[in-house]
């Protein structure tokens, strides 16, 4: 189930230099809505940029949906300028969500930059549910948080920084491995469960520390160039096992595959 | 009285707008949010004898106005789409045109003999026109007497309403629709994409994995007015324009040019519910017009000169 919803935008926020959080009220979609789902935005009425922009569901607060992005072009330069009280277009919820098992002792979550809102939404999701879970994000520096420095959610997620600051120094999968030495001294290694968003870097790092067949859940969400976002114009493609070709689309198949299955583009 | 319907030859439309192939799946996929009844027909995914994998990724390439894909007809083969989605579309209240692409001819005879063997199919249209398969695709288009031989070949086992959609990557359209339409096609489909190139000035690579693709989008619509006028000179079949069709006022452009009937495409993706918005506006023009029927429009270009281009110096 799908919705064209057109979502009223409540606040729109610069958090981090060309960094934007946009919360809107959509009762429709948020409804439905499950961690890992996207939704497809069109842009404006004019098709300037002619294709809507994919965005990961970021947290869900009732009605109300945040979405997180960069201003790289002229699209995501358009969403920055939305007003409160202006309306969006938004279809979805599109995408096949992160499977969770409630039998899992620990949730690992682990964010790269714009990866981390999927994150956000799944972290609220099982805590409220009364699951274990711990957030990660790997960033460059402090200005690529996609979390205003306000946000209590910060003072819960554990930042890795390439270029430290006030933050751990190094690359995301360093504490990986270390959690993942923890869980296996504590004997839970098949009870946990691991998530993943971020970029393509990232994800390979991560299908080299994280042995295969050992945990519940090992998970990576996708992002690709996107066309319709339902599964009409096949253009998301990625390499990936488990389809009847060596192809697998992001839009439906997706954005949540095994971290086993896909291959990062050469 | 106004109305929307009308007539490809044998093919008779509640709406003069189609859904391109390529940009409404088998049907299924939109029918959430927008409603299939709006549109007077929908030509298929172009189906192939059996599943086709598709080119690799990168396949899109949005461009500033418009977008460069290169699929590969990706699908799932003919027997997946008789058994599996067919059933499940032809209580649409709305015309289901099967899209054939095939690499030799004798694959589009084999696909159409086993669609002839099932109801629910209201004609089909000869993809002979991609730019984005090594064998086959466009390179029938480009052949006239390729072009004929395959649509007489067809015609052959079907009494069903062809038409040949064909592409705009030659000098001249003119002697592929007449090979067509000697072939026996129904009508026309014009255009398919224009091959074209994305590149990333920073990385100097190409965006497409396949270097080219094909373009399409609101860009194209010059492109495709001008082929629709040079093959409306060309026929006396009915012509179905295609090419960045984002308004009732583009549909109206097509008519003048001598379509009978539109294709929307690209625009689908942006606006599911395109389709209905088109309706609504030409039926306003219609009525401060007091045009009764779209028909009225096809070819009234005014114009004394004949199809042709450039100009004497």
């Amino acid at each position: 189930m799908r919705f064209l919803e057109d979502a009223t935008v409540l606040r729109n926020t610069e958090i981090r230099p060309g960094i934007w959080s946009m919360w809107v009220e959509a009762p429709l979609i948020t409804d439905i809505s499950r961690p890992g789902q996207f939704v497809h935005i069109r842009v404006d009425n004019q098709y300037l940029p002619l294709l809507r922009r994919p965005l990961s569901i970021g947290r869900v607060h009732e009605t109300e949906m945040e979405l997180v992005w960069r201003v790289i072009g002229k699209g995501t330069a358009h969403l920055a300028r939305l007003k409160s009280g202006e309306t969006i277009n938004l279809l979805g919820p599109t995408g096949e969500p992160f499977k969770i098992d409630k039998s899992s002792e620990m949730n690992l979550l682990v964010g790269g930059g714009l990866g981390l809102p999927p994150m956000v939404y799944l972290f609220e999701h099982l805590k409220e549910a009364g699951l274990n879970a711990k957030l990660l994000l790997g960033v460059k520096n402090e200005g690529a948080i996609p979390l205003a420095d306000s946000d209590t959610i910060l003072t819960e997620t554990e930042v890795i920084a390439e270029e430290g600051g006030k933050f751990r120094h190094g690359l995301v999968t360093e504490p990986v491995v270390e959690y993942l030495e923890q869980f296996e001294k504590a004997g839970i290694s098949e009870h946990v469960s691991i998530y993943i968003c971020g970029p393509w870097g990232m994800i390979a790092a991560m299908q080299k520390v994280v042995p295969e067949g050992k945990y519940k859940i090992t998970q990576v969400s996708l992002e690709q160039q996107m066309g319709c976002g339902v599964g009409v114009c096949q253009g998301c493609a990625v390499k990936a096992d488990g389809g009847e070709t060596p192809y697998r689309l992001v839009c439906t198949d997706g954005p949540v595959f095994d971290l086993f299955e896909v291959e990062a583009p050469k | 009285m106004s109305t929307l319907n009308v007539s490809l030859g044998s093919l008779q439309l509640s709406s003069p707008i189609m859904a391109a192939s390529g940009c409404y799946g088998y049907g299924l996929e939109y029918a959430d949010v927008a409603n299939p009844s709006h549109l007077g027909g929908f030509i298929t995914k172009s189906i192939s004898p059996e599943r086709w994998k598709g080119n690799p990724p990168p396949r899109l390439a949005e461009t500033e106005f418009g977008l460069l894909n290169s699929i590969g007809l990706a699908n799932m083969g003919v027997d997946a789409f008789i058994q599996d989605v067919l059933p499940r579309i032809t209580n649409f209240d709305t015309k289901v045109i099967v899209s054939v692409a095939c690499k030799v001819m004798e694959e589009y005879e084999l696909v159409v003999r086993k669609l002839e063997e099932v109801e629910g199919v209201d004609g089909y249209e000869l993809n002979i026109s991609c730019p984005n398969v090594k064998e086959g695709g466009m390179a029938f288009s480009q052949n006239p007497k390729l072009t004929e031989e395959l649509v007489s070949r067809v015609r052959a086992i079907s009494n069903r309403w062809i038409t040949a959609k064909l592409t705009p990557n030659t000098a001249s359209i003119k002697s592929a629709c007449q090979a067509a339409e000697q072939g026996g096609a129904n009508a026309l489909s014009l255009i398919n994409t224009i091959v074209g190139m994305a590149v990333d000035y920073k990385s100097r690579r190409p965006k497409l994995a396949t270097l080219t693709g094909g373009y399409s989008g609101p860009p194209i619509k010059p492109v495709a007015l001008a082929r629709v006028w040079e093959g409306y000179n060309a026929v006396d079949i009915p012509i179905v324009g295609i090419g960045g069709i984002v308004s009732w006022q583009d549909v109206v452009e097509f008519f003048i040019v001598g379509a009978s009937a539109v294709q929307v495409g690209s625009a689908l993706y942006t606006n599911p519910g395109l389709p209905a918005e088109l309706n609504q506006g030409l039926l306003d023009y219609m009525k401060s017009e007091r045009i009764d029927s779209l028909s009225e429009l096809t070819g009234t270009l005014k114009t004394d000169q004949p199809f042709q281009v450039g100009a004497p110096v």
